[in-house]
């Protein structure tokens, strides 16, 4: 179990300035773009620095023409190397009062992201994390455009429950959040190795989260601080990123043990395991009743059905549209897609139960 | 995006599972009676589909966004 010194306390003070990282690996179609809408801000960051990480490609020179400053990173594996040798070499520079920014690269910020952002930390929270949605620029067939549309509406279902909640959210989303170099200079030094990131987690965004929390660091996740991202063009894709958000999310949980930051992720995570048990017995049920002539409709659980089909309608009508309310409404379009996750969920599951630990 | 939405998904699937069960005759007092018998799969399936329910009838209702 990992149980950290808890913080003093909120930090209110004014903000310095703000510094937006962005680590790209062969980025060169999506990074101008990136670095466009960083500086389209309504409160328009004092630095931008793309980490070219072991780039192949032309995502340094793309990034210097839109407007970033370019700092090339040899060596290491991963995100979480990129931004730890970026924070290394910028942090003499950086005062405590100072904002680090970080961004993925294929992903566009709203133009007020960083201002709604910079007020929320100025309210005494350490680190503000976006809300996304996904992009609508999937190229391909009917099977990858069906996985981006059921995607789109898994994030805008998302956004809604976290704009219910006020911002509260398990993660900072990787793909953008911000942190007061103190609070980051505070998780760093909390760690044995000292740096910002851990390499060890396939979740470095949910692990910072968590230890932030742990550290007595309020974090939020307002939804005026919207983002898009790229969809998944695939369920090949799809099962990979969900296996390493899942695997990575049970693995933090079994690190750092029931502690604050893990409780409620703990609750989430044994709640989807009770779902997949039900959709198992469904299945079971299912085949046995019909195997056995017992399978009837009853106008009772058709009802309740009726109410899965009204909230998968409702949650995405405000943001979607009447389109995608009415699909949601079968129930059976997205049926394939949320089947295809309960078998991803249950694949992580295993792999963090009975796999050595692994590595992004 | 840890499992809420596959959650309601699965509810669905619980209530589902309930309708087939000849146990509960489709009625949703004899799947209450189910309650108790804890010993009893189908109790768990019953109470799981449940709380899924009022977990979407929550999720329907409207609520101040902040």
């Amino acid at each position: 179990m990992i149980e950290l010194k808890q913080s003093t306390g909120r930090d209110v003070s004014p903000l310095g300035r703000i510094v937006v990282l962005i680590p790209a690996h062969d980025e060169e179609q999506a990074i101008a773009r990136c670095v466009e809408h960083v500086l389209a801000q309504s409160r328009v960051p004092e630095r931008v620095v793309v980490i070219a990480h072991n780039c192949s490609d032309g995502t340094a020179e793309q990034a210097r023409e839109a407007g970033a400053e370019v700092m090339e990173v040899e060596g290491g594996s991963c995100k979480a190397d990129a931004l730890n040798e970026a924070f290394e070499r910028l942090d003499d520079a950086l005062a405590p009062e100072d904002v680090l920014m970080v961004v993925d690269a294929d992903s566009y910020l709203s133009s007020g992201f960083v201002a709604n952002g910079a007020a929320w930390l100025e309210k005494g929270y350490s680190a503000v994390g976006g809300v996304f949605r996904g992009r609508d620029d999937v190229r391909g067939g009917l099977v990858s455009r069906y996985v981006a549309f059921c995607e789109q509406q898994e994030y805008l279902r998302y956004e809604r429950d976290v704009a219910r909640k006020g911002g509260k959210a398990l993660t900072l989303t990787g793909t953008a959040m911000m942190i007061r170099v103190a609070a980051a200079r505070e998780v760093r030094d909390s760690r044995p190795y000292r740096r910002l990131y851990t390499r060890s987690s396939l979740v470095e965004d949910l692990e910072i989260s968590v230890r932030l929390v742990n550290l007595g660091h309020r974090v939020v996740a307002p939804v005026a601080c919207s983002l898009t991202t790229e969809t998944m063009s695939g369920f090949r894709k799809l099962w990979k990123q969900r296996v390493r958000w899942k695997e990575g999310a049970v693995r933090t949980v079994m690190q750092y043990g029931p502690v604050r930051g893990t409780r409620m992720l703990t609750l989430m995570l044994a709640w989807g395991a009770l779902g997949m048990l039900a959709v198992a017995a469904y299945f079971a049920t299912l085949i046995w009743g019909i195997g056995t002539g017992h399978f009837r409709l009853y106008p009772i659980w058709i009802a309740a059905s009726a109410i899965f089909a009204l909230e998968h309608a409702v949650t995405v009508y405000r943001r979607g549209g009447p389109v995608r309310a009415l699909v949601g409404a079968t129930l059976l379009f997205e049926m394939p897609y949320e089947l295809f996750l309960l078998a991803a969920h249950a694949y992580s599951y295993y792999r963090a139960m009975f796999r050595p630990s692994t590595e992004w | 995006m840890y499992g809420k939405a596959a959650g309601i998904g699965a509810g669905a699937g619980g209530v589902a599972a309930i309708q087939t069960l000849p146990e509960t005759g489709g009625s949703p007092l004899a799947a209450l009676g189910l309650v108790t018998d804890p010993t009893s799969i189908y109790f768990w399936i019953a109470l799981f589909a449940l709380v899924c329910v009022v977990g979407a009838i929550w999720r329907i209702l409207p609520r101040r966004e902040r």
